[in-house]
């Protein structure tokens, strides 16, 4: 029987396989090329009409900042760096591409320059968007030439996520010591804790306004948390026990509300509570009952309410999952042990389903926290939570950022710190 | 000349855990080689890093005279019979055995020829159409076969293939594998727990524990001439003897216990050295004490005679035990120094006047050229 | 010598589903499973019927008539937000998923410098209030110079969406057999064909599932779209928010409506779609 021709030769393939990477980095060393070629001929073709005052709209970022610059000579100076750098960059690609150690070298240093040459770009024109492709793409070479398949695929989002996910939560923290301006920008050039400090001082008469609210939203969060884990227990239970195709339709009319929009099915209680709504109506026009409208919204209950209904199917889902999971036999095992049914629930099933009850209460307080849809819609704006606060420091014209990111911060740290506490405290009863 | 496969001094660390250590193996062209050990022993990671799953911390591996440490598994003429077969469940049985010649850029006629003959190979072409999970044990078995030679490969690696299936299906198995192996002559490495399927399959084996190749011969060196405690252990069941080693004049001599000098085979030994007698269960006799009357008799005189006129080594017991297993009986005999061997003799006939009773006292006696002498 | 070779495998016993009753009364459960739906389903019922109401006051039933829709439909800013929805979901589920997919194959599948650290980042906005991210993104726009516009609020989802797209397939990828790949490696598939001809048709319905969930999350969203949007670009969630702080309409009646059905009509096709790929996976 033959053998595979091919497989003769082994070590050239072995050469080939390792140089796809190579070849990878000298595709995009040459997309890096293209761009400086475009610039030089855009330079080429405007820029002696570009350099003349009025034609504004026109300009690119970096050629408007030369200007500004004065270099009116200087595109000379830009045109020639240009081309050198395309010029090198096309080589470059070919070497690579011969597999050479060297070239890998060289186009490091060249990626660690190109990096560079992006910071003093932003640095001049403050041309973020431009600044941030440029960056990117010298970043791919260099992870390119790691011939690292997983920091390959990982790349992109990691560079989008690092930017527009990490930069700024980090940012956040950074504003936070700035001052508010009357403008809605926030000034930097004196950081300090006066933010935190405004936080946690009295306000005129009215004392610990600020701290006030964070406790109270805290409270509610925790009331609403614990409402929610007491009605969707049981439930789950009952859902758990239903018939398999039974269950797979109940799991799905969970999952709907799961899924749909928060405010649109708040607001839906809103034509049942309000004041000329369907409960007052009923009640006045056919029972008769009343004769004056109950006020129900704007109220503890009517925010209470709604937080429930918002987040009951975040406290069902985890709960369902882990109960459907649950093992009959520990509990029949538990009730061979003289365990009456009480028994059963604290001392086995509670702590097996622990793990549902963690995530479900992490995945409702923790929206609960930052709410302001339903304390505006059905609280009436009357129950004054964090969520509100932020809405105020950041959406109306005389907001200060800057206090808002403080609390934005405050509010972060607690979460992180109630979450942990949490985890620590279900893995002590929880199983293994 | 050059092997199908060898491994030069190959070693593979997982972090602190060293998985092979510095294993050297020669495969001849056309072999049916086994890596036999327990779970843990390394077997698996060595045929991985033959396949290309895993590369060597150290060592080399050569498939035809060339290193291949660089070379992905894609680009290896070996091919892989996996533990759970590994079928591709969104494809057709067809599909499956087609798959490698596809990545091979096969022409499509030659793939549907060639398709067909290795389906024909396995008796499986009538469940062309199949998927994986319509088939039962025995048939994936069958296809994850086929998909592996339809490529014709230097080398099929095969992963305890058989481990899924149930007894009588996987005698069944190991005999039609041996036939297809002996047919078309393709180098068979083959990774098995089981010492049996490993005795029954093979031209040479390699016994493996804690990463170590501790002994690589036929199955009949293997079982008849144990390297180690370890092998002789492994492979069948065996009694050991303790003792010391106090002359190897030609023929050696272990004093065990004390008491008794025992002349077992020749082997090279140093004297005085603590050495372990084994002896294979059915390689040992038992003598009843007892005569007809239920009278004791002599058992000196009785080992003075089995030393002359058989050239026999024997032993005082008492049968601690006797299972009747059908072919044989097994019988436990407590010795003088309360070390317990086990005994198999044959069931000739009918008759139930050869089996000794629990308490019987009897004379343990075997040839010298059927023990041997084993240094750990 | 006749050594069993059975292998060690799986010793629990099958799992025994159906679970015992707990002696709350034999009628406690059903009760509350039935107060249960009917709490979570009875507004979003009185929505519909309402949104079909004829006339303007929004407690008093008084007749059947499309009249909300009509002028739902007539309403050029809503259509304006709605073509905005429809273009930032459609976008940020295409971006997500593929970014969201990369990055789940990648922590899946390989060892890179800062992995570890990623893999956290993927999981925070999990415990990060959509508050908090809302104005960090917002903060950050207004410091890079970025004018809020659609291409804000298409970056705002593009960055939740990517985390979610990459815990669900990371999901899937878990269950997948990654002998399969080694076994389409050992039979010369190349990584990228492995990749084409294994991973991905088995990954499929994961990703799928992914995707409709995605778009749904964006479609939805209103917490960080109302703090990224711009005056005129804004997405259907926000729009309805500032009807509701200008008095109440009943075309906003209409518009839930519209978006309840197209919001549960996806969530059903993915969890159909996502039921059967598991007995697909479970059954090889």
């Amino acid at each position: 029987m033959a053998t595979i021709a091919a497989s003769r030769d082994l070590g050239a393939r072995v050469g080939a396989y390792r140089l796809r990477f190579d070849r990878a980095a000298a595709w995009l060393a040459w997309a890096s090329g293209l761009i400086w070629v475009v610039l030089l001929l855009r330079g080429i073709l405007f820029t002696p009409w570009l350099l003349q005052p009025g034609i504004e709209n026109e300009l690119m970022p970096l050629e408007a900042s030369l200007r500004d610059l004065g270099a009116s000579h200087g595109a000379l100076w830009i045109g020639g760096g240009l081309l050198l750098f395309a010029a090198v960059d096309v080589g470059l690609g070919l070497w690579l591409r011969q597999g050479s150690g060297r070239a890998r070298t060289a186009a490091f240093i060249r990626a660690a320059v190109g990096l560079g040459l992006c910071a003093a770009y932003y640095l001049i024109t403050r041309d973020f968007v431009s600044a941030l492709v440029l960056a990117a793409i010298q970043g791919g070479i260099v992870v390119f030439l790691t011939r690292n398949s997983g920091l390959m695929l990982a790349y992109p989002s990691m560079v989008f996520l690092g930017i527009f996910f990490v930069v700024p939560l980090f940012s956040v923290l950074a504003f936070s010591l700035g001052k508010g301006t009357a403008l809605g920008t926030v000034n930097l050039d004196a950081p300090g804790l006066h933010n935190y400090a405004r936080l946690l001082s009295p306000v005129g008469n009215s004392g610990l306004v600020y701290v006030t609210i964070i406790a109270r939203t805290v409270l509610i969060a925790l009331a609403n948390t614990l409402i929610c884990l007491l009605i969707a227990y049981p439930f789950a239970w009952w859902m758990a026990r239903q018939p398999e195709r039974m269950r797979n339709i109940l799991m799905m009319l969970v999952m709907i509300p799961f899924w749909t929009n928060l405010l649109i099915r708040t607001y839906a209680w809103l034509i049942i509570l309000r004041k000329d709504g369907l409960i007052n109506n009923f009640l006045m026009d056919v029972l008769g009952v009343i004769d004056k409208p109950l006020e129900m919204t704007n109220t503890l209950g009517a925010l209470l309410l709604g937080l429930v209904y918002g987040y009951l199917p975040y406290m069902i889902l985890p709960l369902y999952t882990t109960i459907e999971r649950l093992d009959k036999r520990y509990i029949e095992a538990s009730s061979d042990l003289y365990a009456t049914p009480w028994q059963s629930f604290w001392r086995v099933i509670l702590p097996l389903t622990m793990p549902g009850i963690i995530a479900g209460s992490i995945l409702v307080f923790i929206p609960s926290v930052g709410t302001y849809v339903v304390t505006n819609v059905l609280g009436g704006g009357k129950i004054y939570l964090i969520g509100n606060l932020l809405e105020q420091q950041f959406m109306t014209s005389n907001g200060d950022k800057a206090f808002g990111a403080a609390f934005g911060v405050v509010l972060t740290v607690l979460m992180l710190i109630g979450t942990m506490v949490y985890f620590r405290m279900g893995r002590k009863d929880a199983y293994a | 000349m050059t092997y199908a496969v060898e491994l030069v001094q190959v070693t593979k660390a997982f972090g602190d855990y060293t998985a092979v250590d510095q294993v050297s193996l020669q495969i001849k062209d056309g072999e049916f080689f086994s890596l036999l050990g327990p779970s843990g022993c390394g077997k698996t990671t060595t045929l991985r890093m033959i396949a290309g799953f895993e590369s060597p911390t150290q060592g080399e591996i050569l498939l035809h005279g060339q290193p291949v440490a660089d070379l992905p598994a894609f680009k290896r003429p070996v091919n892989t019979v996996f533990q759970n077969y590994a079928l591709f469940p969104h494809m057709t049985v067809a599909g499956n055995v087609a798959f490698g010649l596809e990545m091979l850029h096969t022409p499509r006629t030659e793939i549907n020829q060639r398709v067909a003959e290795a389906l024909a190979l396995v008796r499986m072409s009538e469940f062309a159409n199949r998927r994986p999970h319509q088939l039962s044990g025995g048939q994936q078995q069958r296809v994850a076969l086929a998909r592996a030679l339809v490529n014709r490969p230097e080398v099929l690696l095969l992963d305890e293939p058989l481990g899924a299936l149930d007894l009588k299906l996987r005698k069944q198995m190991q005999l039609e594998l041996k036939q297809m192996q002996s047919e078309i002559g393709i180098t068979f490495i083959y990774v098995t727990h089981d010492q049996e399927e490993a005795l029954t399959m093979s031209d040479r084996i390699a016994v493996m524990s804690k990463g170590k190749v501790l002994q690589c011969a036929p199955p009949r060196e293997l079982y008849e001439r144990p390297l180690s405690r370890y092998v002789a252990d492994f492979i069948g069941e065996t009694n050991f003897l303790d003792g010391t080693l106090i002359s190897s004049n030609g023929h050696a001599e272990v004093l065990i216990d004390g008491i008794v000098k025992v002349i077992a085979a020749p082997s090279s030994v140093e004297q005085g050295a603590v050495v372990t007698v084994a002896i294979r269960p059915e390689k040992l006799n038992l003598f009843s004490l007892r005569d007809e009357e239920g009278s004791l008799l002599d058992a000196d005189s009785k080992a003075r005679q089995l030393e002359a006129e058989e050239g026999c080594v024997s032993i005082q017991g008492t049968v601690r035990e006797s299972i009747y297993i059908g072919t044989d009986t097994r019988y436990v005999v407590q010795l003088t120094d309360k070390t317990q061997v086990v005994a198999r003799m044959q069931n000739f006939g009918t008759r139930f006047d050869h089996y000794l009773p629990k308490g019987e006292p009897v004379l343990v006696y075997w040839s010298v050229e059927n023990a041997r002498i084993l240094l750990d | 010598m006749t050594q069993l070779t059975t292998r060690a495998t799986t010793t629990t016993l099958p799992r025994v589903r159906a679970l015992p009753r707990l002696h709350l009364g034999r009628l406690a459960l059903p009760t509350i499973g039935v107060l249960g739906f009917a709490f979570l389903y009875i507004p979003i019922v009185v929505l519909v019927i309402f949104s079909f109401n004829s006339g303007a006051r929004l407690g008093q039933w008084e007749g059947f008539s499309l009249r909300w829709y009509e002028s739902m439909f007539g309403d050029r800013r809503i259509m304006a937000s709605f073509e905005v929805s429809m273009w930032v979901a459609v976008m940020s589920t295409a971006i997500a998923t593929v970014l969201g997919t990369t990055a789940a194959l990648a922590l899946d599948r390989f060892k890179f410098p800062g992995r570890v650290t990623f893999d956290s980042v993927l999981y925070l906005p999990v415990i990060i209030p959509d508050i908090v991210m809302a104005l960090s993104l917002l903060l950050f726009f207004s410091s890079a110079n970025m004018s809020l516009n659609r291409y804000t609020v298409l970056i705002g989802h593009v960055a939740f969406n990517t985390a979610f797209v990459s815990v669900v397939v990371r999901a899937r990828l878990a269950t997948l057999d990654r002998r399969l790949e080694e076994a389409a490696a050992d039979l010369y598939a190349s990584p990228f064909a492995a990749f084409r001809r294994i991973t991905l048709p088995l990954l499929m319905p994961g990703i799928v599932a992914g995707a409709l969930m995605a778009f749904t999350m964006s479609l939805d969203e209103f917490v960080i779209t109302s703090f990224i949007s711009g005056q005129g670009d804004t997405t259907i969630p926000v729009r309805i928010y500032s009807m509701l702080r200008f008095g109440l309409k009943p075309e906003v009646n209409a518009l839930a409506v519209v978006i309840l059905t197209i919001s549960s009509v996806l969530v059903v096709i993915s969890l159909v779609l996502q039921g059967r790929s598991q007995s697909v996976t479970a059954a090889s």
